[in-house]
């Protein structure tokens, strides 16, 4: 299977190394990316996307901390197996407050109440 | 007129065609070292840029013409190397004028940057086979010196005029037989340094949908840097093995037609790197304008690659705001001088 690539905005108000997070996240969440499956390097993403060498290291940490990457010195940046964690009730209702946000400005902008609906479920499926 | 007159001539007249084409052997989204919209080469103003930059080639050309002329009623080298640094350093200077004429045309350069998740960059065409092959023509060749030193000439031609008369003379010593050998062990050295860069420390495609044309692009230039390796490494081998093939006298007619036939092979190379060119799925390389100075020096501090897709001619050129680089040519400077010493 073809590598899915990465895409950064520098124009962005989200910094650099958050974009990365969210756009690796979203791959090892997704399948794009599996366990046991190596990333570029630290020097080798920086080159490519014309970022400074501790952007993308200070992603590869988050991910690294969150237990999605094992980024030993000296060996290849390799997935991890990571078993989801369960949500505690603290997580969840974080996660209902930024959904909120996020509904509400997509009402705000004139998506259908009904197509959000689907548009979510048909996500969180994806995702699973 | 010498003998000589029409065949440099006729070089200068090549680098003129060369220098007459180079703006066109460009990704499509840049014009002059400057990221246009899509198809902005086709528009007039495009069109009058180009003339003016043309107009300008031309008359140097005529310039170093007449300063080969010249040099030839005059009996002065100095003039004849005056000729193609009048045409090169002309050049550069007017893609550099004309290039401000590009400026209030450029669009923005894309702020989305894309690159791929694949770990490992294409390594060398060949692999260790297109290292070890140079290394060991390099080898033969100073075992078959050294088992054949006797028969080396007691003194033997070591430089040559362009009509192949001998102007420099060399006696019998290592540094005199190695040296080129040493020298050209250097220059293939740096080729490679070079070509790892290029596979190491060169973006892959920064612009999403661009991968597939850079990925092209990256093979036929470490394909023709190879091949310039190989051809320059059986060069050296040939001069260096000349003092036993001439046995000191001047060389055959097949001392000049090797190193020719040798750079011509490098030709289907550059034919297939500059066709690239033509294809307008291309797009732009994703680095600053701001930080190309006269569209032909990149400086980036903020840029991690050690080398980056020139903007006038084909091929990779530096990032001079990369601080490693800095060591890398003053390593680099010191070997060449540590091997002018030993010669």
């Amino acid at each position: 299977m073809q590598p899915p690539d990465i895409q950064i905005d520098l124009d962005s108000t989200t910094p650099v190394n958050r974009q990365i997070v969210e756009q690796l996240r979203l791959q090892l969440v997704a399948g794009g990316i599996r366990p046991g499956d190596a990333l570029p390097s630290v020097r080798r993403l920086a080159i490519d996307l014309g970022v400074h060498f501790n952007t993308v290291a200070d992603a590869y940490r988050t991910l690294a901390e969150e237990g999605w990457l094992d980024v030993s010195q000296g060996r290849a940046v390799r997935v991890r197996e990571r078993a989801m964690p369960p949500a505690s009730s603290k997580t969840r209702q974080m996660f209902l407050r930024r959904l909120r946000q996020l509904v509400a400005e997509a009402r705000a902008s004139g998506v259908p109440a009904a197509s959000l609906a689907r548009d979510l479920a048909a996500t969180a499926e994806t995702l699973k | 007129m010498t003998h000589l007159d029409p065949i440099d001539i006729a070089i200068v007249a090549l680098v003129g065609l060369l220098l007459h084409w180079i703006p066109l052997w460009r990704r499509h989204d840049l014009w002059f070292g400057v990221t246009v919209p899509p198809d902005f080469s086709d528009t007039p103003q495009a069109q009058l840029v180009l003339r003016r930059y043309r107009r300008w080639v031309w008359l140097l050309t005529v310039v170093a013409v007449a300063c080969v002329l010249a040099a030839g009623a005059l009996h002065t080298s100095v003039l004849m190397a005056a000729a193609p640094i009048i045409q090169a350093v002309g050049a550069a200077a007017a893609f550099a004028v004309v290039r401000r004429s590009v400026l209030p045309f450029a669009a923005q350069s894309p702020a989305v940057r894309s690159a791929p998740l694949e770990p490992t960059p294409e390594g060398l065409p060949g692999g260790i086979v297109s290292i070890l092959v140079p290394l060991a023509m390099l080898a033969a060749t100073a075992l078959y010196l050294h088992g054949e030193w006797s028969e080396i000439p007691a003194r033997f031609p070591a430089h040559w005029d362009i009509d192949g008369t001998p102007d420099r003379w060399a006696d019998r010593s290592w540094r005199a037989a190695y040296g080129p050998l040493l020298t050209g062990g250097l220059v293939i050295s740096c080729m490679f340094l070079v070509a790892e860069a290029i596979v190491h420390r060169s973006p892959r495609g920064r612009i999403a949908g661009t991968e597939a044309w850079t990925a092209r692009f990256r093979r036929a230039n470490l394909m023709l840097l190879v091949a310039a390796v190989w051809a320059v490494t059986a060069t050296i081998c040939f001069i260096s093995l000349l003092p036993l093939l001439t046995g000191g006298g001047q060389p055959a007619l097949i001392a000049g037609v090797v190193p020719l036939v040798l750079t011509a092979s490098l030709a289907p190379f550059i034919v297939q790197l500059v066709r690239l060119t033509r294809d307008r799925t291309s797009g732009s390389d994703g680095t600053p304008d701001t930080c190309w100075k006269f569209g032909q020096i990149y400086i980036n501090p903020n840029d991690p690659a050690l080398v980056v897709e020139k903007r006038f001619g084909v091929g990779y050129t530096l990032n001079f705001g990369n601080r490693a680089l800095w060591w890398i040519l003053m390593g680099t400077l010191l070997g060449f001088a540590f091997v002018i010493a030993l010669r």
